[in-house]
């Protein structure tokens, strides 16, 4: 998936800077986005919502398991917000970027779409590189933080690349909460980025 | 951008009440993927007409990493807080005089 994303972006610079675009497309960029993006948002809604057996082990869990993916999102908010802060960069721009919670791709092509393609960039790299510190630091944080915070560095990816990860360096027990916790920090991307920008 | 919201509010539902018929649910996966792999073929189409964001690409990606330590680091502080507020102090859960 991520050599199929990789690609997908390489190329599109290359057409890009070739020119090799076609006119229609790009006079209607907009209207593509969106369209395509409306209906990826109902496919990833569609998805947690038809999967109940995540719901009803969130209900058997109990609160505590909805709190660790609103700390991890709280956290990556204000932590962003904090270093934008001292970029000087806008508190609503820095909080953006911040609740990609490391899902590069759907994080840069929303921000592009509703701000900007600098900041979309900047989402982009930024969420890339989460994920890939998170592969790094997990087991480190795991030992010197405890099971629960190695849950935190990957955000929405913990309930698919980041998880083997924290299973290995914090235990099978942590695997249905780091899942849980990656699939409503994916949920929330598309609720408050937009809400932030 | 309200659609967004709406958008995922109205797929939730779908999936929730199961209103897509089964012959379909499988291709949600390939949909998701083939429209994730097209809009970064027009975001990377959009940044390469842009000579001003690849001349930037450096820069930004040292801000990146920077913005992405930030959360990682933000996010670990605020799951300890959590675990401290949660699981530090000595349960009090039954609380009033019991039976």
């Amino acid at each position: 998936m991520t050599i199929i994303i990789l690609t997908a972006l390489a190329l599109g610079i290359l057409f890009g800077a070739g020119g090799l675009i076609p006119a229609f497309v790009l006079e209607n960029i907009d209207f593509l986005i969106t369209f395509t993006l409306s209906l990826l948002v109902a496919s990833i809604g569609l998805e947690f919502g038809g999967n109940r057996r995540v719901l009803s082990q969130i209900r058997s869990l109990g609160y505590q398991v909805i709190l660790l993916p609103l700390a991890v999102a709280g956290g990556s908010i204000a932590g962003s917000i904090l270093l934008g802060f001292f970029l000087g960069a806008p508190a609503g721009e820095s909080a953006a970027i911040g609740a990609g919670f490391g899902w590069y791709s759907f994080s840069g092509v929303m921000l592009t779409k509703l701000h900007s393609i600098e900041l979309g960039t900047l989402a982009f790299l930024t969420n890339v590189s989460r994920e890939v510190l998170s592969i790094l630091l997990i087991p480190t944080v795991a030992r010197y933080g405890g099971p629960h915070a190695a849950v935190a560095p990957g955000g929405a990816t913990t309930m698919d690349v980041t998880l083997p990860i924290i299973v290995r360096a914090a235990g099978p027990d942590m695997a249905l909460m780091a899942f849980i916790n990656g699939l409503v920090l994916t949920i929330l991307v598309p609720i408050l980025i937009p809400l932030l920008v | 951008m309200w659609s967004i919201i709406v958008a995922l509010l109205v797929g939730a539902f779908i999936g929730y009440f199961n209103l897509l018929p089964p012959s379909i649910t499988p291709l949600t996966n390939k949909f998701t993927t083939a429209g994730i792999v097209f809009l970064l073929f027009l975001m990377g189409g959009q940044i390469g007409s842009d000579k001003e964001i690849i001349a930037g690409l450096g820069q930004m990606g040292v801000q990146a990493v920077l913005y992405a330590l930030a959360a990682i680091i933000g996010s670990v502080f605020t799951v300890k807080i959590l675990e401290v507020v949660l699981f530090s102090p000595p349960k009090k859960k039954e609380r009033g005089g019991g039976r």
